[in-house]
Parts: structure tokens; C-alpha cells; sequence
């Protein structure tokens, strides 16, 4: 069983968080001011000079994550100039990846759109207060947790696995708490700022690759 | 085998129908070159043959304005086919006889047309023939369960509407060729147990019935 | 079934038991053309609600094969899940979507079948009907007696 992808949405509509592990197929990366600020590095263009000047009081671990340079191909130059941890650089890219044809911040709307129209048809249809849990294709499932706080948990894996909501609940309860939200530095419901940071990072990261789900 | 044949063959020679492939043709010789004797296993794909009468029902019901004009033209078409029909199962039946003959009484007619017409258009003989108690020049050939009408669903709006018309014309095709002049139409006539159950009703003219009375 | 399902016991029994709520019919265009409830357990909408949502299932089907993570072609949303129905799609390849809302437990190959065997029926007695005109709303008792008979 594989994970692909984790999307962490807040409860106004905007991505505030993305990793992927074993993903093959990539979006494009997102157009300037189409993303929010520490959501991922892998999947934001290079922010122009200017940009830079008006982040640069910033000296808190997320904005090293902005300010850094680089797309996916350029993972070596992004190391050079950073002293981040290899961790939030996006992993080097495999050969065979190619590309959805999507803009990173069109994928992530398409994402949220699916994923809210379908708990409000789950909503419609049983006519009670019913949470959607997953769907699947042929080629992937995604997964929903949504916190009582309004934060989505997407996750995307391999058409076989089981529901992965008590995974996506166990971010939420382990990483989430103890990185972000108790994080002095992260700024929830900002609206400007994503919540990416190293040590939520590399946590989440453990936990799904220490998961019986990872290859 | 007959390949100087096969410049004269509708099939061969040109790409425009699509029919079995060579190759198949081969083990088992496509309709055109079949033994016009042998009915066994020319069976023809039930749904193809319901697609085929959809959309002969769709063409006609374009172009009529009601549905007693709807009946009559499934009629019409249904008559082309039985005047061939009739053709056909003569031939077989009669064909390796030494003295041919053909039904000069109703009844045996009937009959031939319960069992043999039937079985060579819908596969299967028919499930009855009754003789109408109110009126002596009604008879009628009732089939439980008609093919053609197996997946047809009449809408409300045109109730009454039988597409056994088309059985009706096959019908009076084959009596008109015996030489029993009859008008014949299709009721549908549902039991609880078959819901498709149709009637084909047999109204012969007065001439049939003078010379029946004398042949007695 | 059961005529008092007020109780909470047979409300949670009714979850466990396999169950077909309904069944949708989908035209390549995005229309419901076929809506049937089978069994209780689901909410009541009204003709105009159940269009609203085939409608949306259409679009989010669409948007679902675009997401693949993984090269290659993925297929829309084929079953999406709620805590005690599911939703299992069947895609025809002419764009036909036939949509069954069944309890959480009914196993997958259970419902294939029964997906595959209701778009046989469909194809007898709705496309060979002379008078359904395709992509228009299906009006045929035939349809609808042979569906009794396969559902129930």
C-alpha cells in the first residue's frame, strides 16, 4: 500500500499545508499568489526579488521556507542556500515523474472543491449530519478527516488501502498539535501564512513512513 | 470453392456491409449463401432483431399521425414480410414431396400458420387458436408471450397500441396468399402471468366462410 | 420492513444490514433521467433535489479522474463513501453513469454484478424500446418490473 499525498486545508477554503511521498505525477507549480506562503516548497514557483525584501524581517523557520529559492529540479542549489533541513526540500524528483497538467493551486482547488461537494451530497443524501469518509478510483482513494474546527485532513493513497481516517486523525492529534498549534511561530487561520514547518515536517513525515501502509 | 463466384457476391466484393469476415464465412457460409432448405441454426441474435424493430417502430411513428395509422403501416410492412414468409415455409415444407399440396381448408390453414409461420419467424410455434363465440368470421391466434414484444414498454399516452400489428400483417399476408381474405389486427391482451400477452384477431370475409359452408 | 424504526435498536440495525437504497441513471450530459428508492434509511428529496445532485456527481466524476497522483489514465470516482451508505458508480463506455446507493457492507463484487446485470436490462428493455428517445427521461414499466425483479 502506498501514500501519495496529504493535504491540509483550514476552515476557510485556503491549502495551509501539502507533503507527498512516492508521487510519479506532479502538478505544475502554482503561479505567483496562487498558494499561500508555507504550504510546501515543492510545488511553489520562485518567487521573484522583489517578494523577497518584503518577507525578509521574517526570521521565523517558516520564512526560510518562502524565501528559499528553487523548484523541483534545482533541489541541490536550494540546499546550498538554505540551512533548512533536507526534510522540507521537496525529495529529488525520480525520472519518471511526470506532470498532471495542472497548476499546483488549481490542483489544490480541484481537491477542496470534490472534496466539499461530495460531504455535502453525503450531507443531502442521508439527511442527517454524515461525514464522507473516502472515494476511490482506478487509480488512487482519497481520504477525508475533518477536525470539529473546520480543518480538513486529504489524503491520497493507493486505490487498496483501508480507510486511512485514523491515520489522517493521528497527524491531527500528534503532529498537529505539538507543531502547529503549539507552535508560537505559526500563526493558525492567518489567511496568509500556511502552517509548513520542519519539525511538523519531518514528524508527519516519520509517522507515515514508520506506517505498516508505507512500502 | 467459388471464388470465380466471387465477383458476383454482394458480400465479397465490396467493403460497404459489415458481415462476418472471410474466415467465418468459410466454416459457415453467410445468409446470402446459405441452402435456402435449412432452417436449423440460422438463428438470428434476439437483440439485433430488437434493435432492427425499434427502429422500424421510431420510423414509421414518424411518419403517421395517430396511432390507428401507426397500426396500419406495421401492417403494411409486416404483409411484405408474410407474403415471403409464406413462400419460404411452402417451399420446405412441400419441396420433397411427391404431391404438393396446399391447405384449401381454414382450419388446417390455421394451423399451419400456429405452427409453421410461426416457428419460422419468432423461433417458436404459437399458443393458441380460438374460435370467436359472438361473431361465426372471427378466429384468433393467440401467442403468450410474442417476441417482438418482449421489450417494448407502450407508453400511457398511446394505449392500445399494439406493435403485433406487424404480426397481424405477417398473418394476413400468408391468408391472402392461401386465398382466405381476412382483415387481421393485433389486441394486446395481458394475463397477470404474461403481461405482454397479445391476440391476433382473424376477421374473415363472408367469401371465405360461403366456401368453407360448401366444402363441408 | 420494519414499521416502527423510531427505536434506536433498529435504526443501528438497519446499518448493518445490507441494503439497496436506490438506484440513479445518469445520460452522458450530466441529466438524471432514471431515480428509484428502493429502501428507507435514506433522506426523502424531492424530483428537483435528486437532478441537483446527479448533476454534481457528474462534475465531481469528471474532476475526479484529473486528480490521479500516478501516471496513466484513472477513472472517475467509481465508489465514494459515508459513514452508513456508499455510492457505487458504473461508468458504460457510451457515458451512461448508473449510480446505486447501497448499505456500507454490501461487498464490491456483490455490487458489480449487480451494476453489470441492471446495465443489461437497461440495454434490453429501455434502449430497445421504440419508444424511449435516448438521453430523454426513462418512462418504461417494463424497466421498471424487471428492476423489481433483480432488487427488490
Amino acid at each position: 500500500m502506498t501514500i501519495y499525498s496529504l493535504y491540509i486545508y483550514d476552515r476557510h477554503c485556503t491549502c495551509v499545508y501539502y507533503q507527498d511521498w512516492h508521487r510519479t505525477r506532479r502538478p505544475k507549480p502554482a503561479v505567483e499568489g496562487g498558494i499561500l506562503p508555507a504550504v510546501s516548497q515543492a510545488v511553489v514557483a520562485p518567487p521573484p526579488e522583489s517578494n523577497n525584501s518584503t518577507l525578509a524581517p521574517y526570521s521565523s523557520p517558516r520564512n526560510t521556507l518562502t524565501s528559499a529559492s528553487g523548484v523541483v529540479v534545482a533541489v541541490s542549489e536550494i540546499n546550498a542556500q538554505s540551512t533548512a533541513s533536507p526534510l522540507l526540500q521537496a525529495p529529488p524528483s525520480p525520472i519518471g515523474v511526470t506532470s498532471t497538467g495542472l497548476a499546483f493551486d488549481e490542483e489544490v482547488k480541484l481537491v477542496y472543491g470534490v472534496v466539499l461537494s461530495l460531504r455535502n451530497m453525503i450531507k443531502k443524501l442521508s439527511g442527517r449530519d454524515e461525514q464522507f469518509v473516502n472515494y476511490r478510483t482506478s487509480a488512487y482513494k482519497l481520504h477525508l478527516f475533518e477536525t470539529l474546527s473546520g480543518y480538513k485532513f486529504v489524503m491520497l493513497s493507493d486505490p487498496g488501502t483501508e480507510s486511512l481516517r485514523f491515520v489522517l486523525r493521528q497527524i491531527y492529534v500528534g503532529p498537529f498539535l505539538e507543531y502547529v498549534v503549539r507552535n508560537p511561530l505559526i500563526t493558525m487561520d492567518s489567511k496568509e501564512y500556511g502552517i509548513d514547518n520542519e519539525y511538523f515536517r519531518a514528524s508527519v513525515d516519520r509517522m507515515i513512513r514508520g506506517s505498516s501502509f508505507f512500502p | 470453392m467459388n471464388s470465380s463466384l466471387d465477383h458476383l457476391s454482394p458480400t465479397t466484393s465490396s467493403a460497404r456491409f459489415s458481415l462476418p469476415s472471410k474466415s467465418t464465412s468459410a466454416s459457415r457460409p453467410n445468409i446470402y449463401e446459405r441452402n435456402l432448405n435449412k432452417s436449423r441454426l440460422s438463428e438470428v441474435s434476439a437483440p439485433s432483431f430488437s434493435f432492427l424493430f425499434s427502429e422500424i417502430v421510431q420510423y414509421t411513428q414518424k411518419r403517421v399521425s395517430g396511432i390507428n395509422d401507426l397500426e396500419r403501416r406495421l401492417n403494411t410492412l409486416g404483409y411484405r414480410v408474410g407474403s415471403r414468409v409464406l413462400e419460404i415455409t411452402a417451399y420446405r415444407a412441400e419441396f420433397s414431396s411427391k404431391a404438393p399440396k396446399r391447405e384449401i381448408r381454414l382450419l388446417p390453414a390455421l394451423m399451419a400458420i400456429h405452427t409453421q409461420v410461426w416457428r419460422a419467424v419468432y423461433g417458436k410455434p404459437a399458443d393458441a387458436i380460438e374460435k370467436s363465440v359472438e361473431n361465426v368470421d372471427e378466429y384468433m391466434i393467440i401467442d403468450n408471450d410474442p417476441l417482438i414484444e418482449r421489450h417494448i414498454s407502450v407508453p400511457r399516452d398511446f394505449a392500445g397500441l399494439s406493435c403485433s400489428s406487424f404480426s397481424a400483417g405477417i398473418v394476413e399476408a400468408v391468408l391472402d396468399g392461401l386465398g382466405f381474405p381476412a382483415r387481421v389486427t393485433a389486441h394486446h391482451t395481458p394475463t397477470s402471468t404474461y403481461p405482454t400477452r397479445t391476440t391476433i384477431l382473424i376477421k374473415l370475409e363472408k367469401s371465405v366462410l360461403d366456401r368453407e359452408d360448401i366444402l363441408k | 420492513m420494519t414499521t416502527n424504526s423510531a427505536t434506536p435498536v433498529l435504526k443501528l440495525s438497519s446499518t448493518s444490514f445490507m441494503a439497496i437504497f436506490g438506484l440513479w441513471v445518469i445520460n452522458k450530459a450530466g441529466g438524471l433521467v432514471y431515480q428509484r428508492n428502493f429502501a428507507d434509511g435514506l433522506a426523502q428529496l424531492t424530483a428537483n433535489e435528486y437532478l441537483v445532485l446527479a448533476g454534481t456527481l457528474h462534475g465531481i466524476h469528471a474532476i475526479t479522474s484529473r486528480l490521479s497522483p500516478i501516471p496513466g489514465q484513472s477513472s472517475g470516482a467509481q465508489v465514494i463513501e459515508g459513514e452508513t451508505f456508499k455510492i457505487n458508480v458504473l461508468l458504460t463506455l457510451t457515458g451512461t453513469k448508473f449510480v446505486l446507493l447501497t448499505s456500507p457492507a454490501e461487498p464490491a463484487s456483490t455490487i458489480d454484478t449487480l451494476l453489470q446485470k441492471i446495465y443489461s436490462t437497461y440495454a434490453e428493455k429501455v434502449m430497445q424500446n421504440p419508444f424511449h428517445t435516448p438521453e430523454m427521461p426513462i418512462r418504461s414499466e417494463a424497466f421498471d418490473v424487471s428492476l423489481g425483479g433483480l432488487i427488490g
